[in-house]
């Protein structure tokens, strides 16, 4: 290495004149305590879901074993409690249960620990097991891994405090291999918020096996004067149960012209990707035209064919009973 | 056949059926270490709320939380705020959580890309604690990202209230 490189790299590494920290510049420390999952499984490597929470899809009368680490960020010993508890899918997004509420997939979950003290700086690992009974019944359930911290009320601060960082689980069981996940785009509608920003909102349905977590991205192209634009994000946050509809927004920019645009969203939840691509033009104000995508069902004609033969055979036959009906009288 | 071979062929057989061989199963359940920072959250701290009368109305804003999230994905959290009730000592009597109403106010520090939404921006937006409320949310691209805010509790002191000394506790969830 170079003189100047050495004494570069030796000025980078020497501590700041005042001795503050790294971070100087940021708001005044305060203890804080953090959690993140260690494992994830071989078999879902290429599955983003997989390193947000517990994702897996077992058999009955698996156990398994994950490990979880409570971080520590401060000068003092923390005591954290590790627990499971329940959680649900509602509105489109995963909701924790209140404190210790139990379902059935947390009585399955043991926590190595209950409560550990972690040193200053420091993480302790905790090993969450699941174990599936002989007899679970199929289907996916979810719940929250919680590191929790309390500061019980006391005879003079009569405000108790409990605060808590979770991994989920979302765990499916079942015989054989993992069920189905799959989404439908069933349309794209433009609108403008009431900030004046265009936006695409997609209509899509869970119509897979598994809980979904909706990304996304959208562009556009095609535009006036040949315009292209984007890719831009879908609002995250959407998390779908098996047959759940809801809506997927994109916020795009403002000064974007009205259209027509043609639209292209990708939508993906782990690795189910479902494209859709549609012309669409933004309103001035409020809701746009809206852009149905999900197909008709493919035996609707033939049924539609079968129905109108139907009532037309059946007023076919009616016509002849009342006509022979008619010559009998006639030939008394 | 010779009997050997019969037997031989008769024990390959049964290994098939019996199922795939244990190293299969164990593979399905293999695991690789993840490489990645954590969600954490400001330690809790207790408070007073401070007397007040029957009828009346209590007041406190909370120590400021922060929400650090460094996981890189899924992008968004979302913390919430539930509360129990708040009762005495023996003989117990109980001010029902209902009458207790949260207000996050707006984000006092944020960090990172991203849609950082406040529960509740004012006064006027507070909540009651009757269940679990979002507090905080944040939504947006796969980047570190940390929120602060100062919530406000104002309680609402039944006209019935019995004289004592009650206490509760506030819970902020987040994943």
């Amino acid at each position: 290495m170079t003189l100047l490189a050495t004494l570069a790299l030796l000025a980078a590494l020497a501590p700041s004149a005042a001795g503050t920290p790294i971070q100087a510049g940021k708001p005044a420390h305060r203890d804080r305590f953090g959690i993140k999952l260690l494992d994830a499984p071989v078999s879902r490597r290429k599955d983003p879901r997989a390193r947000v929470g517990i994702v897996d899809h077992l058999k009955p009368g698996t156990v398994i074993t994950r490990r979880i680490q409570v971080n520590n960020v401060s000068p003092k010993t923390h005591a954290i409690d590790v627990y499971p508890a329940a959680a649900t899918i509602q509105h489109h997004a995963l909701v924790p249960a209140p404190d210790r509420t139990p379902n059935e997939l947390t009585s399955w979950v043991s926590t190595e620990h209950n409560r550990v003290q972690v040193p200053p700086w420091g993480q302790a690992n905790v090993r969450v097991m699941i174990r599936v009974p002989r007899l679970a019944s199929r289907g996916e359930r979810y719940a929250i891994v919680w590191a929790q911290e309390s500061a019980p009320p006391t005879a003079h601060r009569n405000l108790g405090m409990v605060n808590r960082v979770g991994i989920p689980i979302y765990l499916d069981i079942g015989p054989g291999g993992e069920p189905p996940s799959d989404m439908s785009i069933q349309s794209l509608t433009p609108e403008r918020a009431r900030n004046g920003r265009p936006q695409v909102i997609a209509q899509v349905r869970n119509t897979g096996e598994r809980a979904l977590t909706i990304s996304g991205k959208l562009w556009l192209s095609d535009g006036p004067g040949g315009l292209r634009a984007g890719p831009y994000p879908a609002t995250l946050g959407v998390t779908l149960a098996p047959g759940d509809v809801a809506p997927v927004t994109v916020v795009l920019d403002p000064r974007l012209p009205n259209g027509p645009w043609k639209a292209r969203m990708v939508l993906q939840s782990g690795l189910v990707v479902k494209t859709a691509t549609a012309k669409i033009t933004f309103p001035v104000t409020g809701i746009g035209v809206s852009v149905a995508l999900a197909s008709a069902p493919r035996y609707g004609v033939p049924i539609g064919i079968a129905l109108v033969l139907a009532v037309a055979g059946g007023l076919f036959l009616v016509w002849r009973r009342r006509h022979r009906w008619v010559t009998t009288i006639r030939a008394r | 056949m010779y009997p050997a071979t019969a037997a031989a062929t008769v024990m390959a057989v049964l290994a098939t059926l019996t199922g795939p061989p244990a190293d299969a199963e164990a593979d399905a359940l293999a695991t690789f270490p993840l490489k990645l920072l954590d969600l954490s959250i400001t330690a809790p701290s207790t408070a007073s709320l401070g007397g007040g009368i029957a009828g009346g109305r209590l007041t406190l804003k909370l120590t400021t939380v922060t929400v650090n999230d460094s996981r890189l994905l899924p992008g968004s959290w979302t913390a919430s705020v539930s509360s129990t009730d708040f009762t005495t000592t023996a003989p117990v009597r109980t001010i029902a959580n209902g009458q207790m109403s949260y207000w996050s106010g707006p984000a006092t520090a944020t960090s990172g890309l991203g849609t950082f939404t406040p529960g509740q921006g004012t006064a006027a937006d507070a909540v009651t604690l009757t269940a679990s409320r979002t507090a905080f949310t944040h939504t947006g691209g796969l980047v570190v990202n940390s929120a602060s805010w100062q919530p406000t509790l104002v309680l609402t002191i039944p006209h019935t209230a019995a004289l004592g000394s009650y206490s509760g506790t506030i819970t902020h969830s987040v994943q």
